[in-house]
């Protein structure tokens, strides 16, 4: 009995020489301010923004018929290619799969070669359709075709130009 | 008395016989007759007639006469045909009732006036004396024939003309004076062999003979109708005459015009230039008292004032396509000017410049069909001169820019200018040594949701700078403020040149506290492409945010960006840029205040918190320097911004997309490198 009263009088009298001392601080500040890193992709899709867009839209590029529908929704792969320096304006008025697209992976080069294909068949077909209009040889048309591409390039894109010996060399597109 | 009467019978027979004998030589030599008729009634002249004969009672019939002159020998005129009634006692008092001739063709020289008058060398007659007094003629008619009068003057000038004429009381020296009239029609004159460089339609010439041959006096001369082509002959026919050595002068006395009327005469400007070729204008004046010889300049010195609407001048490859109109052409001159190729003024009210391939095209073309050359052409040398303007001035000018197709872009500048002593020669190729003005005025253009103010104005230059021979248009023009759809720049300029290849552009002001500027090409083709670019440095991104996007984010600070466009006519295919935040700023995208307002109540406390927080971290971002870049093609592409701040970094991936098709890699894939 002494000794449980003995127990509890050293309890109490330790719970209140503790109560008699401050509570320690905990510091959580860091000596730095906190910093968040927001990586956010928000995606828009217009509809109805064109007509015959949204007519060949459903449609893989592909499959479509009218060759413009299909130029158009490849239209900006290709700006994606020439963005990449995967691919240039040529002499002939065709698209050119340059050297740094072998550096791309297998499947990356296959759909540029795919679309390059579709698109360069769609071109010729189309310069075939302007050779007949304006009854003018095809090579013309070519050529014509070329120039405005070479014109209509921009800045470090790459295009085939004349040379003063009458040679082509690739260059990029100077400003 | 037999015997006398045997006597008087012999003589009269022998009279009869001498009779008989003098008219069979008279009616055997009739021509030889008829010459020295013709030479007593006109003592200047020496006379040939072919074959005369008479017909009874009182006509002689005569072929082939030739009058030539006594003193130089020259042939005056030729005559095929004609018949001169007579009767005795006219003949006696040197009178011919009447001289018709029939259908002639006269070959006349210039000096036809000498057959009337007398040789020098003779003595003066006495006062009433009929010895060598010139016959005078009752009427002299002649209802059609033709009159040819070759190698005139040193300019070797020929004239042809159908005439008339019926005169009574045809007297050269006798009273009364009446006055005759002879009319020509059909009237053309060339020099040499060239082209005519002048036609009438009908010429009337009325005189006095007596004032004819005594004072070289013409009473009055009518032109009616006809063309007066102002060439390479008439300009010869006025070059001044080669310096010859003094000698003695044989000028004759100058022939007068009392009176010269002219009515519609159409001028055309000779010219190899088709568009001036096709100028014309009528001469319509009258004037009195002129010295024949002085008629051409003093005609010359009259002012004559045209005006000409509407006159197209179309390209050489294309007859359907313009390259300039001139709505109002006045031109003021005089034909003197004209010939030596120089117009006093010319007015060009309305003028419309079509730019486009076939306008260069136009000027190349002209330049190779004259031969234009920069070596300056000899000014002693009339006739090689080109076309001068003293005073020029252009007004209410307009430029249309072709495409290359039949697509036209009207550009609401007006232009005007003026100039002094301006070659014309280079008019023709648009050149102007004076550059056209652009007034100071405010300029809308609709279509484009552009206007700009300019208070200085500008300038249209034609091939500049002239050092480089180029073959372009190049226009300046000050802008004090510029709007584009909702963005305002000031203290702007945008220079243009067109050329055979399309139209470069370069422009430039500022905007939003900063710097703007940027250029542009436009090809001539039928789609009307067009490439662009354009650059902002220092620009006040707060203020353009506001613009963009009032009501969905606001970003502060200076931003600097560069940005490339591919276009065809008003639609945009391709825009590729880059876009630099150099210094600190803020971004508060104010659009998530409104997702803070309508957070769900249904939400527990926490789930309302946190999604408070981090809409609130996003909302308000604090940053010290951003990059970005962009591309779209049509309406689909990518916006990609990282702004680095003390709270960390911002990475935001705005994929635009024309449908929700998932073709096409570049949806996967970031914005540029």
């Amino acid at each position: 009995m002494e000794k449980t009263l003995r127990q509890s009088l050293t309890f109490f009298a330790t719970l209140a020489l503790l109560s008699g001392c401050a509570a320690p601080t905990v510091n959580l500040a860091t000596s730095d301010p906190i910093k968040v890193d927001i990586a956010m992709r928000l995606d828009v899709y217009q509809y109805g923004q064109k007509t015959d867009q949204a007519a060949g839209a459903a449609a893989p590029a592909s499959t479509t018929t009218d060759p413009k529908i299909r130029r158009d929704n490849r239209m900006a792969d290709i700006q994606d290619f020439k963005n990449n320096r995967l691919i240039g304006e040529g002499k002939d008025g065709l698209l050119v799969i340059q050297e740094a697209a072998t550096e791309e992976t297998p499947d990356r080069r296959d759909y540029v070669r795919i679309a390059v294909v579709e698109e360069n068949a769609d071109r010729m077909a189309q310069m075939k359709a302007d050779a007949e209009k304006d009854k003018v040889s095809l090579p013309e048309v070519q050529s014509r075709t070329a120039e405005l591409w070479r014109n209509r390039s921009f800045k470090n894109e790459w295009i085939e130009v004349p040379t003063a010996k009458g040679e082509w060399k690739w260059i990029q597109k100077e400003g | 008395m037999r015997r006398w009467l045997r006597v008087v019978l012999i003589f009269l027979g022998v009279i009869v016989v001498v009779l008989g004998a003098a008219i069979f030589l008279a009616a055997r030599h009739l021509s030889t007759l008829a010459e020295w008729a013709l030479e007593r009634a006109m003592p200047g002249v020496t006379a040939s007639v072919q074959s005369a004969s008479v017909t009874l009672p009182s006509q002689l019939n005569f072929q082939n006469l030739v009058l030539k002159s006594r003193t130089s020998g020259e042939t005056l005129l030729t005559l095929n045909g004609g018949s001169a009634n007579f009767d005795f006692s006219g003949l006696r008092h040197r009178q011919i009732r009447e001289i018709r001739l029939v259908e002639p063709v006269i070959s006349l020289s210039p000096r036809f006036g000498e057959a009337f008058l007398p040789p020098s060398s003779r003595a003066p007659e006495a006062p009433g004396a009929t010895v060598g007094r010139p016959w005078s003629v009752g009427q002299l008619v002649c209802d059609y024939g033709i009159l040819r009068v070759l190698q005139f003057g040193a300019n070797d000038l020929a004239l042809q003309a159908k005439f008339a004429c019926d005169f009574q009381n045809f007297s050269p020296t006798g009273a009364p004076e009446a006055e005759h009239e002879l009319v020509l029609w059909d009237l053309s004159a060339s020099k040499g062999a060239s082209p005519n460089f002048l036609t009438l339609d009908l010429v009337r010439a009325t005189f006095k003979f007596a004032s004819l041959l005594e004072k070289q006096t013409i009473s009055k001369i009518s032109l009616e109708g006809g063309t007066l082509i102002v060439g390479q002959s008439l300009r010869e026919l006025f070059a001044p005459a080669p310096t010859t050595s003094p000698g003695p002068s044989k000028a004759s006395p100058p022939w007068m015009v009392q009176t010269l009327d002219i009515a519609q005469v159409n001028v055309r400007i000779d010219d190899e230039r088709p568009e001036i070729t096709d100028i014309t204008f009528a001469l319509n004046t009258t004037l009195q008292k002129i010295p024949l010889s002085q008629t051409a300049s003093a005609l010359g010195a009259e002012d004559q004032i045209v005006e000409i609407t509407n006159l197209d001048i179309l390209s050489p490859h294309d007859p359907l396509t313009k390259v300039l109109t001139l709505e109002h052409i006045y031109f003021h001159f005089t034909l003197a000017g004209i010939i030596k190729r120089q117009i006093a003024d010319l007015t060009l009210k309305g003028p419309t410049i079509h730019v486009g391939p076939d306008l260069f095209w136009y000027m190349e073309n002209i330049q190779k069909r004259l031969g234009i050359s920069s070596a300056p052409t000899d000014a002693s040398d009339p006739t090689g001169r080109g076309w001068t303007i003293e005073r020029l001035f252009v007004a209410e000018g307009k430029v249309v820019i072709g495409s290359g197709g039949r697509r036209k872009y009207g550009i609401p500048l007006e232009f005007y200018t003026k100039a002094q002593d301006v070659a014309l020669d280079n008019l023709a190729a648009l050149k102007l040594e004076a550059a056209l003005e652009i007034p100071p005025e405010h300029y809308v253009f609709d279509s484009y949701q552009l206007e700009f103010t300019s208070e200085k104005g500008g300038t249209l230059k034609f091939s500049y700078p002239p050092e480089k021979g180029e073959k372009n248009l190049v226009g300046d023009i000050t802008l004090t403020k510029i709007r584009w759809r909702q963005y305002q720049a000031s203290d702007a300029f945008v220079s243009v040149t067109f050329s055979k290849e399309g139209i470069n552009g370069l422009f430039g002001g500022s905007l939003y506290r900063g710097k703007a500027g940027g250029g542009f090409s436009f090809f001539f083709d039928a789609a009307s492409p067009w490439i662009g670019w354009l650059y902002g440095n220092a620009i006040d991104l707060r203020r353009l945010t506001d613009i963009v996007s009032p009501q969905n984010f606001r970003m502060t600070g200076p931003i600097t960006f560069t940005l490339q466009m591919d276009a065809q006519g008003k639609t945009f295919e391709r825009i590729l840029g880059k876009i630099k935040i150099p210094q600190p700023g803020k971004l508060t995208i104010t659009k998530l205040d409104a997702f803070l307002d309508d957070l769900p109540p249904r939400w527990t406390m926490l789930k309302r918190d946190s999604t408070r927080i981090a809409l609130e971290t996003l909302r308000d971002f604090e940053y010290d320097s951003g990059t970005g870049n962009f591309w779209f093609v049509r309406s689909q592409g990518i916006f990609r911004l990282q702004l680095q701040g003390p709270q960390g970094l911002r990475s935001f991936d705005v994929v635009l997309h024309s449908d929700d098709s998932p073709q096409g890699q570049w949806k996967k894939r970031s914005a540029n490198p």
